[in-house]
């Protein structure tokens, strides 16, 4: 058993309403409640739909969090609850709760961003991080490149995606294929029946003229208009679609790019791992080629399990758990939301 | 009954500890910052009082995103401090502010136009409502009403529901023998909402700690399906 701070940390920045509980790196429970089914007859998640969830499922897994960790509110030690980046409606949800913990309880609260959890929650199954590592963040709502320092209080941006977010653009290229949402989970799937290179879509902001500029940025719109394309020209050829190939050609080309991209940023800074996170770190292929180019790199690959790469709760109590050890000052009460956080911003720490 | 009462269905963040005559009241009237602001009004009330025995909130109807920071507030303290949480309409406070010799109406701004509105008779009881709809489209008996609230068209500071006005009423309601409304609002549907959580609070005063969204949310599945 470790020891360490007991910390409960709530996520609720998109569609999952998350409370995990970690006792230093050591999880305890991650009880996560989803409205991914409401938001699927909408083709996408809508925020007032998930803010009402959200609000609906927070005391129930605040609760079953506890029981299923065998811990009362009352032993935690400080608070930790995602302040953005999000949707702002449900951002509001889960701080709301998190303040009202730290009043009635009286302990410390930290206003952390979505993005340093999805990095340091690897800690919780792989230990800590020995030194700085490159988090590749790939999700329907981010995709981007960082540089955690060994300290995660200090994170800096890579790079980004200029337009749609790799999850996204499985979502799209889902429909396209009428395949349900999310379209992350059946494109893999059926892809795997597909040869991944049948056709030979574009890989966005790899020419050397884009590298110059956006060397660790993405850009997904291009191949999902791409891909678009392609089907309607095949379709008025005549010619029937083969769905696995399509498939595959385009989890190639976003997977293709993704790694490259990610094992290029850990050699140009001196980085030994990896981190991928983020709710596409769950698709088989991104994992393969991922082992396979860190392999070749001599760089160590380090993926939470699928379970939680996704957003959860644990990812941010494993921050906040982080801060306390550090002896990180606490947020004030007052602490704003952020839909929009810059990924270096790991703790709000107050309305100024 | 020390009672603690919470606000935000309006612009006011308003948190107050009533314990017989004795109340601390704390307030804020600015609509963007309930989140804010709201935490810190209820750590000033708490390190001054002692712990309450039951939570009352105002459960709207208001626009949605300050209403869920009390009404989620409210809910986690609750279940922190092992306290019951009820809900009572937000209309119900403002018109327990008014004073009128005949039936009137309270308002409340929901956007877009249209205003969140209940009827009352002289005695503050509610006949009607809540109901969401455009001031221009009310019956014009209704619409002939004196108004109170927000959007009620006068140039006075409109009345707002305030927490302690909250939790005295929770208190009068338990102490008359009435229970908690536990009417199947059935927020598992949360894209089909039309009106059925105010309707099954029609006639009801001490409610579930739950909002009265009242207003299906805005989403339009692809192809119009909504
Ligand atoms: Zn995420």
């Amino acid at each position: 058993m470790s020891n360490g701070p007991l910390v409960l940390g709530i996520e609720t920045s998109c569609d999952e309403t998350g409370v995990g509980i970690v006792r230093g790196t050591t999880l305890l429970v991650d009880a996560v409640a989803s409205s991914v089914e409401e938001h699927a007859r909408f083709g996408g998640v809508v925020p007032e739909v998930a803010s009402r969830a959200h609000l609906e499922a927070m005391v129930p897994t605040i609760e079953r969090a506890c029981s299923e960790a065998g811990v009362s509110l009352s032993d935690i030690d400080a608070f930790a609850v995602t302040a953005g980046p999000g949707l702002a409606g449900a951002l509001l949800v889960g701080t709301a709760s998190a303040k009202a913990l730290a009043v009635a309880l009286g302990k410390p609260i930290y206003a952390v961003n979505h993005l340093a959890g999805h990095v340091v929650v690897d800690e919780l199954e792989h230990g800590p991080l020995p030194e700085s590592a490159i988090g590749l963040l790939v999700s329907g709502g981010h995709s981007s490149l960082l540089l955690v320092h060994d300290d995660a209080q200090d994170v800096t941006s890579l790079g980004a995606t200029l337009d749609d977010a790799a999850g996204e653009a499985f979502d799209k290229v889902a429909r396209l294929l009428d395949l349900p949402f999310p379209g992350g989970p059946h494109i893999d799937r059926v892809a795997r029946d597909g040869n991944g290179s049948a056709i030979a879509f574009p890989r966005g902001l790899t020419a050397s003229h884009d590298m110059a500029e956006h060397e660790f940025d993405f850009s997904f719109s291009g191949l999902k208009t791409s891909v678009a394309r392609w089907i309607t020209k095949e379709k008025a050829a005549g010619t029937s679609i083969n769905v696995a190939d399509v498939a595959a050609s385009f989890q190639e080309a976003v997977v293709d790019v993704l790694t490259r991209k990610a094992v290029a940023a850990c050699l140009a800074n001196d980085a030994q791992h990896l981190v991928i996170g983020g709710g596409v770190a769950a698709n088989s292929r991104l994992r393969a080629l991922a082992q396979e180019r860190c392999d070749e790199a001599g760089i160590s690959l380090r993926v939470p399990s699928p379970k939680l790469c996704t957003d959860n709760g644990a990812m941010i109590a494993a921050v906040g758990a982080k801060l306390v050890r550090q002896g990180a000052q606490p947020s004030t009460l007052d602490f704003p939301t952020a839909s929009v956080l810059p990924v270096s911003t790991v703790v709000v720490r107050d309305a100024g | 009954m020390r009672i603690l009462g919470i606000d935000t269905s309006s612009e006011l963040s308003s948190v107050a500890l009533v314990d017989g005559d004795s109340v601390i009241t704390r307030e804020v009237l600015d609509g963007r910052r309930h989140a804010e602001v709201l935490a810190v009004l209820l750590r000033e009330v708490v390190d001054e009082g002692l712990r309450p025995e039951l939570i009352a909130c105002g459960v709207g109807p208001g626009p949605y995103t300050g209403l869920r920071v009390g009404v989620t507030t409210a809910q986690v303290l609750g279940l922190a401090w092992s306290v019951p949480v009820v809900g009572i309409c937000s209309l119900d406070a403002t018109a327990a502010q008014v004073s009128c010799d005949g039936d009137f109406l309270v308002t409340a701004d929901a956007r877009r136009k249209e205003a969140y509105w209940a009827r009352y008779d002289r005695n503050r009881r509610r006949t009607d409502g809540p109901r969401v709809s455009r001031i221009d489209e009310l019956d014009a008996g209704t619409a002939a009403l004196p108004r109170f609230g927000e959007l009620s068209g006068t140039s006075v500071e409109p009345l707002r529901p305030r927490a302690a006005v909250i939790a005295r009423l929770a208190g009068a309601y338990l102490d008359a023998g009435e229970s908690m409304s536990t009417s199947d609002i059935d927020l598992s549907v949360h894209g089909g909402d039309t009106g059925a959580t105010a309707d099954s609070v029609r006639g009801s005063r001490l409610l579930a700690p739950v909002p009265l969204y009242i207003r299906r949310p805005d989403a339009v599945a692809p192809g119009g399906k909504a």
